[in-house]
């Protein structure tokens, strides 16, 4: 059998621990120093970053090959329990360094113009490093306790950043939604972290891992036996507590990559700045929840995996649906997020890893382009707001025919939006298919009821290319609608397009989303991603473990790849087509589009309230929680506080009895004693009369006491 | 002639060859004593402006000697009989050593941020004595021959007299008058005690057989005559009772740099001495852990109980060195790898304590000229900084949590409850109780200088300025281990552990 502290025993030293301190410490770094040099702060914290890029494109050139290097050391011990921390360098772990430092980057960039006005650039810079050191630390560490650590860190960034303009009172409302609601998906984390402690009694994965192989079922029981410092531990839980260990801890990843029911908070994350909502809202930190999923996947048991899978499909679905009738341009592009977090929790679910993650990076990459595309347009727009002219820069009833005044930015939204649509050449189709097919496949293994899963995820395809395609008739084509909007004896600035800073990370992130960079392939599994990054096996007791999707045969992946690929084209293709018709310049929706209020119908109700989900929240769990809380307010203040008085009441009666007691017996005893002790002291320090001859005379006398008492 | 007798087989090229090869070993006291010839040269060559160099030459020599015995730490696999059995090199002596040099180091900035410092730098003479007291201290740690410990315990004694009268003043000159005088007296029993010893087993050398075989002919009571006798000149040194008389006034009228000396490193420096020698006694022949426990419980009673009627804050610190080196003693007295271990450890404590205690103090001294508890009233809010330390070092005099001198009696106690637990000893037992009800005392009066500062308002209105940005950075150095160990004591624990004991 196996000793818990040999498997979480510390590693022999290893340089590379330098690289991975510098890669924390330098954002850290930014983090510290930005508030002090307020002027070159931005190009300061870039300059950083850059650093930091380089480091992780340097330790991905090493390690590229390597299958994983793991450091371990020991954090602290209380009696025989070690805790320790420790970091795995793999290739997902550095394939997330490289997409987060590089987005990092240029998001950097981008927000030397884009925040070059505001006055607290400097401290904004600096949460960005904060937030990048907190995404490092949740990448690196290979401990769920560091990785829960930083996983609060990253939220406090988050919420640090959404509300950067907390003078805005819905800036900081929405700041805490995100808090709360990431606070109730962290509940479940620490409970997933208890059940697992409780086990195993180590927090380290390579720990739970091992030891979650080694685990059994015995007669609906999940017992765990091993060694500890040369004791034998034997756990026994029940079995369905292996299920919770995993829901729970999928429950931190609903928090924190806006899944349903928590996915409310993310709409009203926009508040924050644009560049922001690139990197932590789209491209990030909401996907630090699938990473998660990732690092804990092998243990999660085929329950919980379906739980993954029916909240991913849900989440997908409802998020696209309520994407397609926003106003405004960073709402829409928050429920896309919304809806393709999904897709990616959902490959999770049916056992696709590789291709989940595939699509966390694809994601990550248009999405920050999306992002950073519609943030250059606000920047531009922004710069028109005058005196007389006031207008919310990100409601796309002003905009209309940016393409003729922006065309970079407008070539770098399309590229993107193709990408996010999932049309073949971008890099979308191919994650996006791969998740589809697997999708299919894992759907026709388990039958039943699970199809609703697989018209969920193909209908939202066919949503998401309908309102990207939406918002680019709308954003980029006709006419702009500005100029008829404002009063009419305002003059208008003409619209310019931005300048390098902002063009130059749009089309980086433009090129990153074709789909040439992942192999010259219209199959996921042929790209470079695939080879690199293996489906794993599951480890939980076999009668709890779901099937491994590659255990199935090889033939109906095949069998199915062409239908998929040319349904989801089709799909994609029929949305695009339908949003032509409908907001083409001129047609009957894009023409009344800027008189509109509200969305008229049931299905554009349903939609622009996101299926009503807050105002469920506001009026019916709110409440409840309000008239419960009201309940215990007045036990407490009856019952308990009633209770508490009489209590106080009874006690000052006896203390008054006590004080007389101790006034007069323990007093008299304690007075008895510093007399004495008084009177001990002068005595000793009376030997001390300054004579010298004295001294000596009291020390010999001693000695020959001592002598004589000791001897006779 | 005494001396060649234990080697006879011998001859006398051999054992110079011998004691040239050893030299190597000695390279610390080397640094030591080569650092004070410079500090010599340096002060006849130059006649002006020599405190910059002579304090370079100080540091420098006090920081390669702990270098040395860093580097020297990991060198030493098993212990080493040296100089032809004069001296023994073993892991504990290293181990005092590098502490007794970082003290050193401590001492030395101490001087510099005196306001006396002038007179320390303004020619050798003050280092010069400080060096030979500090190698007085290292050989002290390695001495196992009757010879070498007198000349060791002299060394430091001599150098500790004049460095006591050094700053002339009635009260100076008294104070060193009193203490060569009573330091002759303890020199003059442990050299008729050694003498006595000599007589009965014919070596010097306490750890050889010749010694063990030579004491078990004699009858007890001589035999425990001689002993008590020979301790009694170590216990002079330890500053514990009944030859503690001298330390009060010693402290007062001393400099507080060298104050803080003499309470340390000749202290650990005559357990050490006191920890081979008992090593040396079977206890089926005397009992001598009656003896010291006797006099742990006298040290800790008298020193606790005189420290509570105390008006000057130096001259308390004097009583609660007389009551640690009761305390120190307990872990002799508990005589097992623990107890040494332990004693190490309160031993490597104490000395931080203490030199935080006297630093601080040195800090408020120099402000308002004098050691009194008044001095420090009100300061509390005048500097809170520095007042927060001082607290913190009081209450890890005390020894209460969360400061590492809690964990130093925690251990040296439990160590001694291990100890009583096997041999059942009853004077064990009495020690431990004395020991818990000393501590409660001890109480009282270390929290009366945080009381004087925190709740007592000042009379004056005085603009103080005590301790600048250094001091208060310095101040921060010597105690923060105290916090730091007491939540990672197993850092210097390790370090002990790694220590061979030759029990």
């Amino acid at each position: 059998m196996i000793d818990l502290n040999d498997i979480i025993s510390t590693t022999e030293f290893n340089p590379l621990i330098y690289w991975i301190i510098a890669l924390m410490a330098i954002p850290l770094l930014s983090f510290f120093t930005t508030t002090f040099i307020k002027k070159i702060a931005p190009a300061w914290a870039t300059l950083l970053l850059g650093v930091n890029l380089l480091i992780s494109i340097y330790l991905a050139s090493q390690y590229w090959d390597t299958t994983g290097v793991s450091i371990r050391g020991n954090w602290f011990s209380i009696g025989d329990t070690q805790l320790t921390y420790s970091f795995l360098i793999d290739q997902l772990a550095l394939i997330m360094l490289v997409v987060v430092n590089f987005i990092s980057v240029l998001v950097h960039f981008f927000s030397m113009e884009y925040m070059r006005h505001d006055e607290n650039k400097s401290r904004y810079f600096g949460l960005l490093g904060l937030f990048t050191f907190s995404m490092l630390g949740i990448i690196l560490f290979y401990d769920l306790l560091f990785i829960f650590i930083f996983w609060e860190l990253v939220g406090l960034s988050s919420f640090l950043l959404i509300g950067f303009w907390f003078e805005k009172k819905s800036a900081s409302l929405a700041a805490n939604k995100a808090f709360i609601m990431n606070r109730i998906g962290d509940l479940g984390f620490i409970t997933g972290l208890m059940i697992l402690y409780s086990q195993f009694q180590t927090f380290d994965l390579e720990g739970i891992k091992s030891l979650t192989v080694l685990s059994s079922i015995e007669d609906g029981n999940w017992v765990a036996e091993y060694f500890k410092n040369g004791e034998l531990v034997r756990n026994s839980l029940d079995g369905r507590w292996l299920s919770a260990a995993g829901i729970a801890l999928f429950c931190g990843a609903v928090g924190k990559s806006a899944q349903f029911p928590l996915q409310v908070w993310l709409p009203d994350a926009m508040e924050g700045p644009t560049p922001v909502s690139a990197l932590i809202h789209a491209a990030t930190m909401v996907a630090a929840g699938v990473f998660m999923i990732a690092r804990i996947f092998v243990i999660l048991d085929a329950q919980a995996l379906e739980v993954v899978a029916v909240v991913g499909a849900i989440t997908a679905f409802m998020a696209a649906v309520a994407a397609f009738s926003q106003f405004d341009i960073k709402k829409v592009l928050a429920y896309s997020t919304i809806s393709q977090l999904g897709y990616m929790v959902l490959a999770m679910g049916v056992g696709a890893y590789t291709a989940g993650l595939f699509h966390l990076v694809t994601h990550a990459m248009f999405k920050a382009g999306l992002f950073l595309s519609a943030g250059t347009i606000i920047h531009q727009l922004h710069q028109l707001e005058g005196k007389d002219i006031n207008f919310d820069p990100q409601d796309m009833r002003v905009m209309g025919g940016l393409r003729k005044y922006m065309p970079v930015t407008f070539i770098c939204f399309l590229i993107c939006a193709l990408a996010l649509a999932g049309l073949p050449g971008f890099s979308g189709f191919l994650s996006k298919d791969a998740i589809l097919l697997n999708t299919a496949v894992w759907v026709d293994e388990k039958g039943g009821g699970f199809y609703f899963i697989e018209v969920l995820a193909f209908a939202t395809v066919l949503i998401t290319a309908f309102y990207t395609f939406r918002m680019i008739f709308l954003v980029f084509t006709g006419d702009f609608r500005l100029p008829k909007l404002i009063p009419a004896n305002a003059t208008l600035k003409p619209l310019k397009e931005g300048n390098g800073f902002l063009k130059l990370p749009m089309v980086l992130l433009a090129i990153g989303s074709l789909s040439v960079i992942f192999g010259f392939t219209m199959k996921a599994e042929d790209t470079w991603f695939y080879q690199l990054i293996q489906d794993p096996i599951f480890l939980v007791p076999e009668s709890y473990a779901a099937f491994n999707l590659m255990d199935l045969p090889h033939e109906w992946f095949e069998n199915l790849h062409f239908r998929v690929a040319t349904i989801s084209i089709g799909l994609a293709l029929s949305g695009l087509v339908i949003a032509y018709f409908l907001f083409k310049p001129g047609a009957k929706y894009s023409a009344s589009f800027a008189e509109k209020r509200e969305p008229i119908g049931l299905v554009g109700q349903v939609s622009f309230y996101h299926w009503y989900q807050n105002a469920l929240y506001e009026k019916v769990i709110l409440k409840f929680i309000m008239w419960s809380a009201k309940r215990i307010a007045w036990f407490d203040r009856v019952i308990l506080d009633g209770f508490i008085n009489f209590i106080a009441k009874f006690q000052v009666v006896f203390a008054h009895l006590i004080a007389w007691f101790d006034r007069n017996i323990i007093d008299g005893f304690v007075h008895l004693t510093t007399y004495t002790t008084g009177r001990v002291g002068q005595l000793t320090r009376s030997v001390q009369s300054g004579n010298v001859q004295a001294y000596i005379m009291a020390a010999l006398a001693f000695l020959i006491l001592m002598l004589i008492w000791l001897l006779f | 002639m005494i001396l060649l007798q234990s080697n006879m087989t011998l001859g006398l090229k051999e054992q110079i060859q011998g004691i040239s090869a050893d030299i190597a070993w000695l390279a610390p006291e080397i640094t030591l004593v080569i650092t004070a010839v410079l500090l010599l040269i340096y002060d006849l060559i130059f006649k002006e402006n020599k405190s910059v160099g002579l304090a370079a030459i100080a540091f420098a020599g006090m920081t390669f000697t702990l270098a040395l015995l860093i580097a020297g730490w990991g060198n030493i696999e098993e212990d080493r009989i040296l100089m032809d059995g004069m001296i023994r090199l073993d892991g504990v002596a290293i181990y005092l050593k590098a502490f007794f040099s970082i003290g050193g180091l401590i001492g030395l900035v101490m001087m510099l941020r005196s306001k006396q410092k002038e007179k320390f730098f303004k020619s050798s003479e003050t280092l010069l004595l400080f060096f030979g007291l500090v190698l007085g201290t290292f050989l002290m740690t390695m001495v196992i021959n009757f010879l070498m410990v007198y000349v060791a315990i002299e060394l430091v004694s001599i150098c500790s007299y004049v460095l006591t009268g050094l700053f002339k003043s009635k009260r100076n000159s008294e104070a060193a008058m009193k203490y060569l005088l009573f330091g002759a007296v303890a020199s003059a029993v442990m050299i008729y005690g050694m003498s006595w010893l000599y007589g009965f087993t014919g070596t010097l050398d306490f750890t050889s057989t010749a010694f063990a075989e030579g004491i078990s002919q004699v009858a007890v009571f001589p035999l425990s005559l001689a002993l008590i006798m020979t301790i009694g000149g170590f216990v002079f040194k330890l500053g514990a009772f009944p030859f503690h008389i001298w330390s009060p006034d010693v402290y007062e009228a001393s400099p507080t740099p060298i104050v803080a000396i003499f309470s340390s490193l000749p202290k650990l420096a005559a357990l050490a001495i006191l920890f081979r020698f008992v090593a040396s006694l079977d206890l089926a022949l005397v009992d001598w852990q009656l003896w010291l426990g006797i006099i742990a419980i006298a040290s800790m009673t008298v020193g606790n109980f005189s420290a509570l009627w105390q008006k000057d804050v130096k001259r308390m610190l004097a009583y609660s060195s007389i009551a640690h080196a009761g305390f120190l003693l307990v872990g002799v007295l508990a005589f097992s790898e623990s107890g040494e271990t332990s004693a190490l450890f309160y031993g490597s404590i104490y000395l931080l304590m203490n030199f935080g205690a006297f630093f601080l103090v040195q800090l408020f001294e120099d402000n308002e000229g004098k050691t009194s508890f008044d001095a420090f009233k009100g300061m509390g809010s005048k500097v809170p900084y520095l007042g927060v330390l001082l607290l913190i070092v009081m209450i890890s005099l005390t020894g209460l949590p969360p400061m590492a001198g809690f964990n130093a009696k925690l251990y040296i106690f439990s160590s001694l409850w291990e100890t009583w637990q096997i041999e059942g000893s009853s004077i064990l037992i009495w020690a431990f109780i004395f020991g818990l009800f000393n501590t409660v005392v001890s109480l009282f009066f270390y929290l009366k200088i945080p009381y004087y500062m925190f709740f007592k308002g000042s009379e004056e209105a005085v603009s103080s300025v005590v301790g600048n940005l250094t001091d208060k950075i310095l101040g921060t150095i010597l105690v923060a281990p105290l916090l730091l160990l007491f939540f990672k004591s197993d850092w210097l624990l390790n370090v002990l552990n790694s220590i061979n004991f030759a029990l």
